[in-house]
């Protein structure tokens, strides 16, 4: 306890100056005091000191009085033994506020477990991303070799058709006949190179030789292009087939080429 | 018919198993256990929960209450102590709570430089400050002021409650104003 006396002022009014200051020094106490304060600067100057703080604590106050009153949650119904169960019922903020204060070695265990779990997940994470792009870039590649397939099948079908542009292209330009064998070859060493110089090409050449042609030559041509378009149906089957691939390739510009030849056929049988 | 009855009487018939007895004083005394929890803790939270757990416990004890005292010391003292609980948990649960009893005369609240980029936040430092300041007096001087100036208690009437000298009351009450003024010292130097 403390000794109260002992910290007083040395002043003989040091109590007096709390009764003047609350307002409950009676007439006679408040004049006696009033007077003394003329003549004693330590007393004025507590006076105005302890103003001061009381103002302070004033304004304190006020905020307490914005707050409303608490609603006891107790039932007076009940007997006072038995509710002392209700003595422990803690708000639930305090109860939040008491588990996370309780052990900060608790807290920083979750802490640090909870770091660990996310940097785990974020590992896990990247290595599926990462598999995933491999399995991505494996499958980018696949298609071209599995197509490959039906294009040596094609080829395969192809060779009658080959032939018989040839001679086609030896009455024609006998200069250029030569490049499809060449560019066949390629094609079967390397059967990812789709055959862009195709029997379409060839006949694309046929379609730009002279006009001045004799009947003979132009009864040959009409039978050649009966078989090439024979064929040309075969070729057709066999883009369709193509078609079927999942990945759109270089072999459906073999069908547009092949689009062409009918252009062909029309100006031929307007010839 | 309850209202027309002293305390003592209501704690008579409260222990006679008079629910409405016990909720007369609850009602009349709920606010004034209100403020001197919240001038006690400094916290609205903590202050509503010691004031309930303060009428629980007085509800407990209904039938240990004296005769011979009166029922606002009974209750003041309850709640005083349950504030004192309140704080010492906290400090068990490493709150950052001031220490209020040790070394409290050599603390001194002073407002940092930087807390000055306007009139408000000077106004609610200064507010935050003056708490603690109230916070960290001894709790024997602390209600003193708490009484006195939250529950707007005479010092008779303070000196009834507490049961205490007059003199005693006006003592403490001068030596917590000086306490608080050598802490609010410098605050007042550089906000005035």
């Amino acid at each position: 306890m403390l000794n109260t006396n002992q910290q007083n002022s040395s002043c003989a009014f040091a109590e007096q100056i709390v009764s003047y200051l609350y307002g409950e020094a009676n007439s006679r106490e408040k004049t006696k005091f009033e007077a003394h304060l003329k003549n004693c600067p330590g007393c004025a100057d507590e006076l105005a000191g302890f103003g001061f703080v009381r103002s302070s604590v004033q304004k304190w106050h006020k905020e307490f009085l914005q707050l409303e009153t608490p609603v006891m949650e107790f039932p007076l119904h009940q007997s006072p033994e038995t509710i002392v169960t209700v003595t422990n019922k803690r708000s639930w903020f305090a109860e939040l506020r008491q588990l996370f204060t309780l052990s900060p070695t608790w807290a920083t265990a979750a802490t640090a477990f909870a770091v660990l779990a996310v940097c785990v997940g974020l590992a896990l994470v990247g290595l599926n991303f990462i598999n995933k792009t491999d399995v991505a870039e494996n499958k980018d590649n696949l298609p071209e070799k599995s197509i490959s397939y039906p294009a040596i099948e094609k080829k395969t079908e192809q060779p009658q058709e080959i032939n018989i542009s040839e001679e086609t292209a030896k009455q024609n330009s006998p200069d250029k006949i030569s490049k499809p064998f060449e560019e066949k070859s390629e094609i079967e060493n390397t059967p990812r190179v789709a055959p862009k110089n195709s029997i379409a090409k060839v006949l694309n050449k046929t379609k730009r030789a002279p006009k001045n042609e004799t009947v003979a030559q132009n009864s040959n041509n009409l039978k050649a292009v009966r078989k090439v378009k024979d064929i040309n149906n075969i070729n057709k089957t066999a883009v369709a087939k193509n078609r079927q691939v999942p990945k759109l390739t270089e072999f459906d510009e073999v069908e547009d080429n092949s689009l062409r030849l009918s252009d062909l056929m029309a100006e031929v049988e307007n010839e | 018919m309850t209202a027309n009855l002293t305390d003592e009487q209501l704690v008579e018939l409260a222990v006679k198993e008079n629910p409405d007895a016990f909720g007369e004083i609850v009602k009349r005394w709920e606010r004034k256990i209100f403020a001197l929890c919240f001038g006690m803790l400094s916290r609205e939270d903590e202050a509503k929960d010691a004031t309930q757990e303060t009428f629980i416990a007085a509800y407990r004890n209904l039938s240990k209450f004296r005769g011979d005292a009166k029922v606002s010391s009974w209750l003041h003292r309850i709640a005083v102590n349950q504030c004192l609980t309140t704080k010492r948990r906290a400090k068990t649960r490493s709150e950052d709570f001031l220490d209020d009893e040790t070394h409290a005369d050599e603390k001194v609240f002073v407002a940092p430089a930087h807390l000055t980029p306007s009139k408000t936040t000077e106004q609610s430092e200064r507010l935050q400050l003056v708490r603690q300041a109230v916070v960290s007096l001894p709790a024997d001087l602390r209600q003193i002021i708490v009484m006195k100036e939250f529950e707007e208690m005479t010092f008779q009437e303070i000196s009834d409650t507490l049961e205490l000298p007059l003199s005693t009351v006006k003592s403490r009450l001068y030596t917590a104003l000086k306490q608080l003024r050598s802490k609010l010292k410098k605050v007042s130097m550089e906000i005035v």
